[in-house]
């Protein structure tokens, strides 16, 4: 206990804490707390039904787990080789948003910053990829990766998801960069620095938060893609690890138990490239830099 | 996009700008044209054949055009898209932008709902309809075991009167996260020294959020009402998932409708003719919306 | 930090490419053998012997539940040349993208060739699985049968008779619906498929049953679709059942608050909820004149497929004709019914089936006719319209006539 320990003190703060959270405090928070239940919860309901069998599941869909039984653990790793297939959705996942960041941030930059003939074309261009359904483009594809031989590679997964996660990013950055000052900009002009260099030493720092959001939901979006998976890469030993859930049903039953278990594993990875890379969606960094 | 520009941002000319603009377009371009484009070009080639299974086309002109047009259930479909597109635009940009705002206000806790927030978006589809046909179920669901604990009648909760807010509320709920992380992201872009003039000047929470955050974020909102309205036009796996668009189609939407005609019925041509109609609802409505909205470029001085 | 992003993409891209291997012979196989389907185990089993004693094969094994994205892959490889070696899939109507792409093999050469193996197989599914341009494209493991699945203890203790009548039926229905249990778990709105087929086939028997819809509307179908109607009207049903497909209708029937469910052989381990419920099947009651009480839907609908380019490549042939034999022979079949409880394609008899099991296989065997289900003989666009048709009738929101009209129409322009 230190020395200069005072009763009053921490009287005082305590009550400066209280005048701090204002009612407006107290309104936002309850609001938080109250949607932030309505996200919790599920996921606990999945996660506890992972521990159950289907049994369990069926008899009471709401009840707790007696034990924390890991069988459906073991049955899923069983299934399928989950390291290998966690293995395959980095690789496949990582490689489209690197991709991904790479050309959306170029594509843009160029559509925030210039102005250009063909530029209203490209943004209605934009709108329409935005809700070209999976269905149009798979059987193309397909066509097009049995001529170039590459089902059941990596690269089958890599480039269509490339390409469809490339709208969002484009938009997205572009939103983003388009409310850089021109001012920083015109300086680096003026010392001589060419647009790659503006692009890479100005834009891409300053727009971090967009790039990791754009990296977030690149991830998330090819990572959870059943659809391409089951179609592009057949092959069990080159399939991500969301093609569990498919291992999971058939018309013999579902097990429920297991298919929470399969959205459990297959959701850690997304969760933990979440937390990681929200830690960039910070303030600072474009402090000045923003037109305001 | 479509929305985010306006001409001021654009930087001085010079003579090589134009192969600058070519090279860095070019990747994203390439792209598009393999994966996304090209395939739609061959899809509306595909909409003047009758195919079944994708084999042995015959050719019908504008057969599928003529059905889509007095086809009863496009009609609904349409309408419930419709009705779907405007709660999203309300309540999932909406909330998206108020928790954000919110998370952003507060001290304590951020990182906490920066990562619950974000829960529902990873779980799939199948594992939270069926969290929803658990709630909804008549015989054993959880909120008629609540009435009946209260004494209430049960109710079908999902008949022709309410399915479609049925399956709008999981569906709109799922994604508000979704929203809230661009958002956010784009509230990084105001800098904490406007906020402190604002508070030295005495200005209330409200004022600052009205007077700064939202002109400040304008972008981002059309921004975000552009994916929903998109997104809403290719709604489909949790409806499917908790009524696949029944009962009596009342809750059909255009996403799920296309997805029966093409993997059900196995209608290829005519389920290209239906994914051409929501591409083309799709550019009018952002077009009209763009329009709607207008441009409202704000500057702070 | 762009430097190790680059270098960290360029390695990325290099480990893309990889997955290439050079081997002596690759063989490709897709069956439905897999993940929650009980015989996974033994076709992976089957496939592992396999490669102990042709340690020269490479086999890549692509095996998959069949999904709507999965049937959508395996129409694709066969259109466009990519289809693998040896492919299950189903031999009724919606065979006719793999035959008619010209890519599968006739076995008909192979098997007489090999009488052994030709007569590991019984005559009667060998020509259910025919095509019909007369040849055997597929050879066939397990089939199945459907029927009307009983809850015994809440036969018992309401003391209601297993139905063989209309009059029974209705009975059951009332007495059920009295004491709060549903009295038949389905789900009419999304897989009314097995409602369907045993209502036309009890009421209108197997010759209407099987007649299809192109040569004209039979009247037995319409009195089979309102049969469920007046199902419907009786509260027979549970009360969202026309927003639920057949897992919501099965799990009703496992909780015990369903005592009936119209489902196939493959429902039977399912419905009894790890012996929570004491089950057994029947046949659906005759419901009308014209039905037969012991008639049932039963049958072959898959089997395995052999690409016409694997037979006439030098190298593949002698082992990929050999993979088929060693996944289709006697010994195979036996246990792959064992383990899926379906019938047996070969003369067989499965051993250590529990008593449903059992029962299911007493019915089939005293049945005097079988009928495969009605998409095995109308096309896809027509049966899909039916099915979709029928919350529709039952709710009286359009007549049977209407929806049967409507299904015939699209069935003409298929064929």
């Amino acid at each position: 206990m230190k020395a200069n320990f005072s009763p009053k003190k921490i009287l005082n703060n305590i009550q400066d804490y209280f005048i701090e959270i204002s009612m407006t405090k107290f309104v936002i928070y309850m609001v938080l707390i109250a949607w932030a239940s309505t996200t919790i919860l599920p996921l606990l309901w999945v996660a506890n039904n992972s521990f159950r069998t289907t049994t369990q599941i069926v008899d009471a869909p709401f009840s707790l787990p007696d034990s924390f039984d890991l069988a459906n653990y073991i049955n899923a790793s069983e299934r399928i080789n989950i390291l290998n297939s966690y293995k395959n959705s980095l690789i496949m996942s990582g490689t489209t948003v690197l991709l991904v960041l790479l050309f959306g941030g170029m594509a843009g930059y160029v559509m925030a910053r210039f102005k250009f003939r063909f530029q209203n074309f490209i943004n209605k261009m934009i709108v329409v990829a935005l809700m070209i359904p999976a269905f149009v483009t798979v059987v193309p594809v397909y066509e097009i990766f049995i001529k170039m031989g590459i089902v059941n590679t990596y690269l089958a997964l890599i480039l269509p998801h490339t390409a469809g996660n490339l709208v969002f990013a484009t938009m997205m950055l572009s939103a983003y960069m388009s409310s850089v000052s021109t001012e920083i900009e015109e300086a680096a002009l003026l010392d001589g620095a060419n647009r790659w260099q503006i692009f890479t030493r100005i834009f891409v720092p300053i727009s971090r938060p967009a790039f990791a959001t754009v990296g977030i939901f690149t991830f998330l979006w090819s990572y959870n893609d059943l659809f391409s998976a089951l179609v592009f890469v057949p092959n069990k030993s080159v399939q991500p690890i969301t093609v569990l859930l498919n291992q999971v049903k058939s018309q013999y039953g579902t097990d429920l138990g297991l298919q929470a278990t399969a959205v459990i594993v297959t959701v850690i990875p997304v969760l933990l490239v979440y937390i990681i890379l929200q830690k960039h969606i910070i303030k600072g960094l474009t402090q000045g830099a923003v037109k305001g | 996009m479509l929305l985010t520009f306006s001409l001021e941002v654009e930087t001085i000319k010079f003579k090589n700008d134009n192969k600058v603009i070519f090279f860095f377009l070019l990747p994203a371009l390439l792209f598009w044209s393999i994966f996304l484009f090209y395939p739609i070009i061959r899809s509306l080639y595909k909409t003047f054949f009758f195919t079944v299974h994708n084999i042995n086309p015959e050719f019908i002109g504008f057969g599928n055009y003529i059905k889509l047009l007095t086809d009863p259930v496009v009609w609904l479909a349409t309408k419930n898209t419709f009705i779907f597109m405007i709660a999203a635009v309300i309540f999932q940009v909406g909330l998206g932008v108020l928790l954000a705002i919110f998370v952003d206000l507060i001290r304590y806790g951020k990182n906490f709902f920066r990562t619950t927030f974000f829960f529902p978006i990873v779980l799939s589809a199948a594992s939270l309809g069926l969290l929803f046909r658990l709630l909804y179920n008549y015989d054993a669901g959880l909120l008629n075991s609540i009435l009946e604990a209260l004494n209430f009648e049960p109710v079908l909760w999902l008949d022709a009167a309410k399915a479609l807010a049925m399956v709008m509320i999981p569906t709109i709920w799922q994604y508000v996260g979704f929203y809230f992380v661009i958002i956010l992201t784009a509230l990084t872009k105001i800098p904490n020294s406007l906020y402190e003039v604002a508070k030295i000047e005495g200005a209330s929470t409200f004022q600052r959020i009205t007077k700064i955050t939202l002109p400040l974020i304008f972008q981002d909102i059309r921004v975000c009402i552009v994916l929903a309205i998109t997104g809403t036009l290719k709604v489909f796996d949790m409806v499917w998932v908790i009524t696949a668009g029944g009962p009596f189609d009342s809750s059909q939407v255009l996403g799920t409708y296309m997805y029966s005609t093409v993997f059900q019925r196995r209608l290829f041509g005519y389920g290209s003719t239906i994914a051409i109609f929501i591409i083309i609802l799709g550019v009018i409505v952002t077009t009209l919306t763009n329009k709607f909205i207008g441009n409202r470029d704000v500057t702070i001085d | 930090m762009k430097k190790s992003m680059i270098f960290v993409l360029a390695m990325l891209l290099v480990l893309s490419v990889g997955a290439v291997n050079a081997g002596a012979v690759e063989l490709r196989v897709y069956s439905m053998f897999s993940g929650a389907d009980p015989a996974s185990g033994v076709y992976e089993e089957l496939i592992e012997e396999f490669k102990a004693e042709h340690p020269e094969v490479k086999i890549i094994d692509e095996s998959a539940t069949l999904d709507e994205s999965v049937k959508v892959r395996i129409e694709n490889d066969f259109a466009s040349g990519n289809e693998p070696d040896i492919t299950m899939y189903f031999t009724d109507s919606q065979a006719k993208p793999i035959v008619e792409s010209g890519r599968v093999t006739p076995l008909n050469d192979i098997l007489a060739n090999n009488p052994d193996w030709k007569a590991g197989f019984l005559p009667s599914v060998l020509e259910q699985v025919r095509y019909s341009d007369g040849n055997i494209y597929a050879l066939p493991i397990t089939g199945f049968y459907e029927g009307l699945i009983v809850n015994l203890d809440l036969f018992e203790k309401y003391d209601v008779k297993i139905p063989e009548t209309r009059e029974d039926l209705f009975n059951a229905v009332e007495t059920f619906r009295t004491n709060d249990i549903v009295p038949m778990a389905a789900g009419l709105g999304m897989t009314p498929h097995y409602n369907i087929e045993h209502s036309i086939l009890k009421v209108g028997g197997a010759a209407a049953h099987d007649a299809g819809i192109a040569d004209g509307i039979n009247p037995m179908w319409i009195e089979g679709l309102n049969h469920m109607k007046e199902l419907y009207d009786a509260d027979a049903f549970q009360k969202d059942t026309l927003t639920q497909d057949w897992s919501g209708a099965r799990q009703l029937f496992k909780q015990g608050k369903a005592a009936m469910l119209v489902e196939g052989s493959w429902a039977i381990a399912d419905a009894q909820n790890e012996g929570a419920n004491r089950v057994t099947i029947v046949p659906y009651p005759k419901v009308g004149e014209n039905g037969n009480q012991t008639d049932l839907i039963a049958g072959f609908t898959s089997g395995m497929y052999l690409s016409k380019e694997a037979y006439n490549n030098e190298k593949k042939q002698d082992v990929v004709v050999e993979l088929l034999k060693h996944l289709t022979n006697k010994e195979a079949i036996k246990k792959i019914a064992e383990a899926n409880g379906g019938l047996p394609a070969a003369d067989v008899t499965p051993a250590g089936l529990s008593k449903p099991y059992q029962d299911g296989l007493e019915m089939f065997k005293n049945a005097d006719h079988v009928s495969l289900p009605i998409d095995a003989q109308i096309q896809r666009p027509a049966w899909q319209t039916l099915v979709d048709g029928v919350a529709y009738i039952v709710s009286g929101r359009r007549s049977a006539e209407n929806i049967l009209e409507e299904v015939r129409k699209i069935e003409l322009q298929t064929k």
